[in-house]
């Protein structure tokens, strides 16, 4: 039995072969496939750079093939997420984030959502802005006042 | 480095523990006022309730403790105990519905909120509904139920002081009070009691 395999094309076409059982796991993937002409070369994913196409495709084959059903199971594939998280650095982190949103990857959006909060929990409010990028817009004065506001967060 | 649409920013922010968040007001006026917004408040009791971290808070005199649940036995949170005394000695916790306690003290009740410390002092008492004809029962809130974001409490005739077919509930956060007619019941006269099911602390 031959299962249909399905062309993805990241934003440096690079092609990536999969099932399609394993791409329809994106919902973004899944309305393409249904709605659009693929390009002869496959379905373009212009925004998703094949470093990172080819971790989504490394999440996404490991959870089409192992559907969990029992306890022993679930904690295998949740090590596995553990496994995969663990070698990823920030930058990648958050490249797979911006992918998981576009695509509409639920699982993968929740995982690696939750990698990041695990990151910042204990972090300063300055490794924080730092992480993302954001730059302070309040006044020293304003800034103080919310710090004295919520005093007890920072002990 | 990545820069995150707010959608993305709220998804993660959801999963942080309070005392992060409430740190983490500071970093930017966006962030401070996505995490005062009321929507944002709800996914994150939604997704505090997906992870199932149940407490479970005990008083001493001074001190209110919280315990988690952990292979099931109680661990003293060391991020808690709260000290409370910012109340009078003889305080209650008289119930609690997502993750807000119901507290009774002597001259006033209040709803607080361990995990951020703020907390509401409640109106002296209900006030007259109907044209006068109900008052409340047993004089306090002390009989009052926290359930969905209400109080609720049994009510009576205050003319005629029979027990009544009404239910006054009083909602934190509009504070308004509204009135929950009971349906008939057979025996007709009934002696009911307020109660909440299935109450959680996040």
């Amino acid at each position: 039995m031959s299962t249909k395999k399905i062309t993805l094309l990241s934003s440096d076409r690079e092609q990536f072969i999969v099932d399609e059982a394993v791409a329809i796991q994106s919902q973004t993937i899944k309305n393409l496939i249904e709605d659009t002409v693929p390009d002869e070369d496959g379905i373009p994913l212009p925004v998703v750079h094949s470093r990172i196409l080819a971790k989504v495709t490394e999440y996404l084959t490991k959870h089409a093939n192992y559907k969990p059903h029992n306890d022993a199971a679930k904690e295998e594939l949740k090590n596995w997420d553990v496994k995969f998280l663990g070698k990823l650095d920030n930058n990648t982190l958050f490249d797979l984030i911006l992918a998981a949103n576009y695509l509409d990857i639920k699982g993968l959006l929740d995982l690696t959502c939750q990698a990041v909060a695990d990151l910042m929990k204990g972090m300063s409010v300055e490794e924080v802005r730092k992480l993302f990028n954001i730059e302070n817009d309040f006044t020293p004065e304003e800034e103080e006042a919310v710090r004295k506001e919520n005093q007890w967060a920072f002990d | 480095m990545s820069i995150f649409p707010p959608e993305i920013i709220e998804c993660i922010l959801s999963r942080l523990p309070v005392k992060s968040l409430v740190r983490f007001r500071c970093v930017s006026k966006s962030w401070l006022e996505l995490i005062n917004d009321p929507d944002f408040i709800k996914s994150h009791l939604e997704q505090s309730n997906l992870s199932n971290d149940i407490k479970i808070m005990l008083k001493s005199d001074f001190i209110i403790y919280s315990l988690d649940i952990v292979d099931g036995n109680l661990v003293v949170d060391p991020h808690c105990p709260y000290e409370t005394s910012f109340w009078d000695d003889d305080k209650e916790i008289l119930g609690s519905y997502n993750g807000l306690i119901y507290m009774f003290s002597v001259g006033f009740n209040s709803v607080w909120n361990p995990s951020t410390r703020e907390r509401i002092i409640l109106p002296d008492c209900p006030p007259r509904l109907s044209g006068d004809i109900i008052d409340y029962i047993e004089a306090s809130y002390g009989t009052g139920k926290l359930t969905n974001g209400a109080l609720h409490w049994l009510a009576h005739h205050c003319v005629t002081l029979e027990r009544s077919n009404l239910i006054i509930s009083f909602d934190i956060r509009s504070e308004e009070f509204q009135e929950v007619p009971l349906p008939e019941f057979k025996d007709g006269k009934v002696d009911l009691g307020v109660a909440v099911l299935a109450v959680l602390f996040v």
